[in-house]
């Protein structure tokens, strides 16, 4: 056996286990690694988009004291602008087509890129709705105090230490799990196409 | 509408007299007849996805390359780590696998040898395998002409040396 021998076989190999389909529409839904993270995408978009909607009627879900309501729409403002620009991010990934025509380095890079860029928007995103989520818990809270008639500074400095402590490991926890999510999702493939473009690196 | 059916029939015929290049890549891609289904699929799937960046005026083969082994170079889908993939003991087995007579036994066994190889390699070697140049490899993969020389001789040799292991000269 040598390569020689081996191309002429090749050359002569039939390929007859490859149906080609009729019609392009009789072609299934991509499996492809890429096309499956955007279909998780595109069902995040779609609960994002419906939290958010949600969250409009928080005031009246929760039934917040009428006199913050001017309080909790400007930070709810705030929230919409911010989700939205993450959100037409997400988007414009998720409607993007991946390169498969370019060169193999390029189109690894390309794609490891992309990839890392959604990660760290994700993470960011899920960082900055952190302060938002605990400006609405506290309103909440401050809203239950107004009323019940308790004014927020009669609490005991004890109180207010163990609520800044509860928020900051609830800050920690949910930073540890979305950092954890993001990896589980999109990390290990990331890490798979890094791997092949380093196979590509100029050794000369 | 018309415009659009022409196209995609263009596109099924060029792709029918190419499918050697489908069957092919998955094979060397993916070492069981499910996984190689469903990389055919899939990268037909991206071909006709990524359709409109063909111009006429080149060779579709060329293109078809491209895309289908970027295609399954990114699909790690199914596919195990290589070493549980690449056991000892499936090199030892290769000979005495139910065997198709129809099926080039030499050829068998040298796909059996190119599970060994990383993603990379199978590409080199594919393309060697398929007549391209050096400058052309290099063009499909983004490497240099010396590059590919260097990488491509290094595969070959690795590629024998598991051959050799497998009891079969090479």
């Amino acid at each position: 056996m040598n390569f020689d021998d081996m191309k002429s076989r090749w050359d002569k190999e039939p390929s007859g286990d490859v149906k080609i389909p009729q019609q392009t529409a009789l072609l299934g839904k991509a499996k492809h690694p890429v096309d499956q993270l955007k279909r998780n995408m595109r069902a995040e978009l779609w609960t994002q988009t419906a939290a958010i909607i949600i969250m409009a009627f928080y005031p009246m879900m929760f039934h917040l004291d009428a006199s913050l309501n001017n309080y909790y729409y400007l930070v709810y403002a705030l929230f919409v602008v911010i989700s939205g620009y993450y959100i037409i991010g997400f988007y414009r990934f998720y409607k993007q087509m991946h390169n498969y025509a370019s060169d193999t380095r390029d189109s690894l890079l390309e794609l490891y890129y992309e990839l890392r860029l959604s990660m760290e928007r994700y993470k960011s995103f899920g960082f900055l709705l952190l302060p938002f989520a605990n400006i609405m818990i506290g309103l909440k809270f401050y809203s239950n105090q107004l009323q019940k008639g308790i004014p927020m500074d009669s609490f005991p400095d004890k109180t207010l230490y163990a609520m800044l402590l509860i928020v900051i490991a609830e800050v920690l926890l949910m930073m540890w799990a979305l950092h954890t999510w993001v990896n589980r999702f999109y990390g290990k493939y990331a890490r798979q196409i890094k791997s092949v473009s380093d196979e590509l690196k100029e050794e000369i | 509408m018309g415009a659009d059916h022409s196209k995609e029939q263009q596109f099924l015929t060029l792709l029918e007299k190419h499918k050697g290049i489908l069957h092919k890549v998955a094979r060397m891609y993916m070492d069981n007849a499910e996984d190689r289904e469903d990389l055919h699929q899939e990268i037909i799937i991206q071909l006709w996805k990524s359709y409109d960046s063909f111009r006429s005026g080149s060779e579709f083969s060329t293109w078809m390359y491209r895309v289908a082994v970027n295609t399954a170079i990114t699909s790690f889908k199914k596919e195990k780590s290589r070493t549980e993939r690449f056991s000892s003991d499936e090199v030892t087995d290769v000979a005495s696998e139910e065997y198709n007579q129809e099926k080039d036994h030499q050829l068998e066994l040298f796909y059996k040898a190119v599970q060994g190889l990383n993603p990379v390699e199978k590409a080199l070697i594919f393309y060697f395998m398929e007549g391209l140049s050096h400058k052309e490899t290099g063009l499909n993969l983004g490497l240099s002409e010396v590059n590919v020389r260097v990488k491509l001789n290094r595969t070959k040799e690795k590629l024998q040396s598991i051959i050799k292991q497998q009891g079969y000269e090479f």
